[in-house]
């Protein structure tokens, strides 16, 4: 009985911090361009088959495959921003004519990852150990540990980022006000590129360590982007933490309903769910402000 | 004359067919406070917004410290020492007061990248630093004790102040500013004039667009007077005030809105 609640409850926890840290992802590269990333779940497969490849068929030591892993999803994340948001949003493009784009980008990315890897499902070497560890009745090991001190980890790190230097200053007002942040001599682009590199880097890192847990698969980053999208619409888009919450709760949710239901009506429940918070506080959960800044 | 700062030579704007700037020549001397005024539709605004940079010239040049400013792109004059004020006040909401002032130090500090993440003391102290000189400013308007209100709990009389303090934080060159008095309220309107008294004692070179005629006479050292596009005066106040083709601009606009 506690076994199980245990067991769903970290599954729930871990899972949801993936979620999470996509929504937060998605939250960034929305403050500062307006566009929903339709390429992010990319980033994260990248990240866990980049894994296989740099500690599994290379061999790496964990740092060095880690410090890869995060140039791989930087270099995909400059490819997006050159590749796709420049020449769009210098062409005028409105953002969803730009958000058509990254989702043609994330079927380029799914179609080049086919070639190098295959369509089957790999297994990621974990960089922890996944032997259990008891904590009372909460059974757990040191991997799920990991991806959850991770998600808070960059929760803490987006909030100083934001909240606590002049760059940061820079991204919230870019967030408020593009045009006027120009004529202030704050250049929007390159915000909006930081926020694409940051965002990759915080999802290919997510990728690295649920890639153990959930097995790397080239198809794997639509499904994730989707998570991460309505953990982002539950939360609140406006605000990362709000998405990064929002990603806990689709996470607990999913496994409890798994778990105790059945997963079948999961995906339906969790939606209807969304549906019902979005009736009543259109803004997502905790957002809000993003509603009075229009 | 005393050195130069702005330099404007026969600067043109056409949108179209219309002509909303032709061939408007003049001069900004260091530590002097200009206005620009005129009926409406003269072409102040885009005077002023090609100026700033957020329009480009049909024709002509703009010259900035000696140098030509002409294609400069809007993000690349503000760093130079040029700061303007906004008519509509833009400020960025759900940001502190003091934030938003900070954001007016952002060309100064504007740093890499790496630098505003990895900078430890460095960027601690340069963070501080930026901190400070923000308050410094808000001391200055008189709205210190207000920094962590937010931006949507002012006053439109306090958003000009702040506007101003962010444009000044920069320590600029040039102050611009855009219709300052524009819906202000008479007293909002006197502790204006006091600010702008005292910062032109201080010796900043100002210009200033503005529909209230008085208000400028009193704020600045020369007026440069635009109807229909073209530079109609550029004179002391005095002389401005008494000149013939300025007053026929003036009272012809009455006259056609009395028309109406």
């Amino acid at each position: 009985m506690m076994m199980k609640l245990s067991y769903l409850l970290l599954a729930g926890l871990t899972n949801g911090s993936v979620y999470g840290l996509i929504g937060l992802s998605l939250s960034i590269i929305y403050g500062s361009s307006r566009v929903i990333n339709f390429a992010q779940g990319e980033f994260v497969m990248l990240g866990a088959m980049t894994a296989v490849m740099f500690l599994a068929t290379l061999a790496l030591p964990w740092p060095v495959a880690l410090v890869l892993v995060a140039v791989v999803a930087i270099v995909a994340a400059l490819g997006l921003d050159h590749g796709v948001y420049r020449p769009l949003v210098r062409r005028k493009a409105e953002p969803l004519t730009i958000m058509i784009g990254t989702l043609a980008a994330a079927i380029i990315i799914y179609g080049i990852a086919l070639l190098v890897w295959g369509p089957e499902q790999k297994f990621v070497p974990p960089i922890l150990s996944l032997a259990p560890i008891r904590f009372g009745f909460l059974m757990t090991n040191a991997q799920q540990l990991a991806i959850i001190a991770m998600f808070f980890g960059f929760l803490v790190a987006t909030w100083f980022l934001l909240y606590r230097t002049r760059f940061g200053l820079s991204i919230r007002a870019t967030g408020v006000n593009p045009r006027v942040a120009l004529l202030m001599g704050i250049r929007s682009e390159r915000i909006v590129q930081f926020s694409f590199m940051y965002s990759a880097f915080v999802s290919g890192m997510a990728g690295l360590m649920i890639g153990p847990l959930l097995g790397g698969q080239i198809g794997m980053g639509l499904l994730l982007t989707v998570k991460g999208f309505m953990a982002a619409i539950l939360g609140g888009l406006g605000s990362p933490f709000a998405a990064a919450a929002g990603g806990l709760a689709i996470g607990l949710m999913e496994a409890f309903m798994a778990g105790y239901g059945t997963s079948l009506y999961a995906e339906p429940a969790i939606f209807v769910l969304i549906l019902l918070v979005l009736i009543v506080r259109p803004y997502g959960l905790l957002g809000d402000y993003e509603a009075e800044r229009r | 004359m005393t050195e130069t700062i702005l330099k404007v030579e026969g600067a043109t704007r056409r949108f179209g067919g219309l002509v909303a700037v032709n061939a408007v020549s003049f001069e900004i001397g260091k530590g002097m406070a200009c206005g620009l005024i005129g009926p409406n539709g003269a072409g102040k605004s885009t005077m002023f917004d090609l100026i700033t940079g957020v329009r480009p010239v049909s024709a002509g040049d703009i010259w900035f410290k000696g140098q030509r400013m002409t294609n400069a792109p809007a993000h690349a004059r503000s760093p130079m020492g040029m700061a303007r004020t906004f008519q509509i006040v833009r400020l960025f909401r759900g940001l502190s007061v003091l934030e938003n002032v900070m954001l007016g130090l952002h060309p100064r500090f504007a740093d890499g990248i790496i630098r505003a993440l990895l900078g430890g003391k460095a960027r601690a102290a340069q963070e501080t630093a930026t901190r400070a000189r923000a308050m410094e400013m808000l001391d200055f308007v008189g709205l210190a004790d207000r920094a962590d209100a937010r931006i949507e709990e002012m006053t439109l009389g306090q958003l000009r102040l702040v506007d101003i303090a962010r444009a000044l934080a920069l320590g600029p060159d040039l102050l611009m500013l855009d219709e300052p008095a524009a819906g202000l309220n008479d007293a909002e309107t006197d502790n204006l004039g006091v600010m702008l008294e005292r910062l032109r004692k201080q010796g900043l070179s100002m210009l200033l667009v503005e529909h209230d005629v008085d208000f400028i006479m009193n704020a600045c050292d020369r007026i440069v007077v635009m109807d229909r596009g073209t530079k109609i005066a550029d004179d002391v106040p005095a002389r401005v005030r008494t000149d013939p083709k300025v007053i026929s601009a003036y009272i012809g606009q009455r006259a056609a809105h009395a028309a109406h």
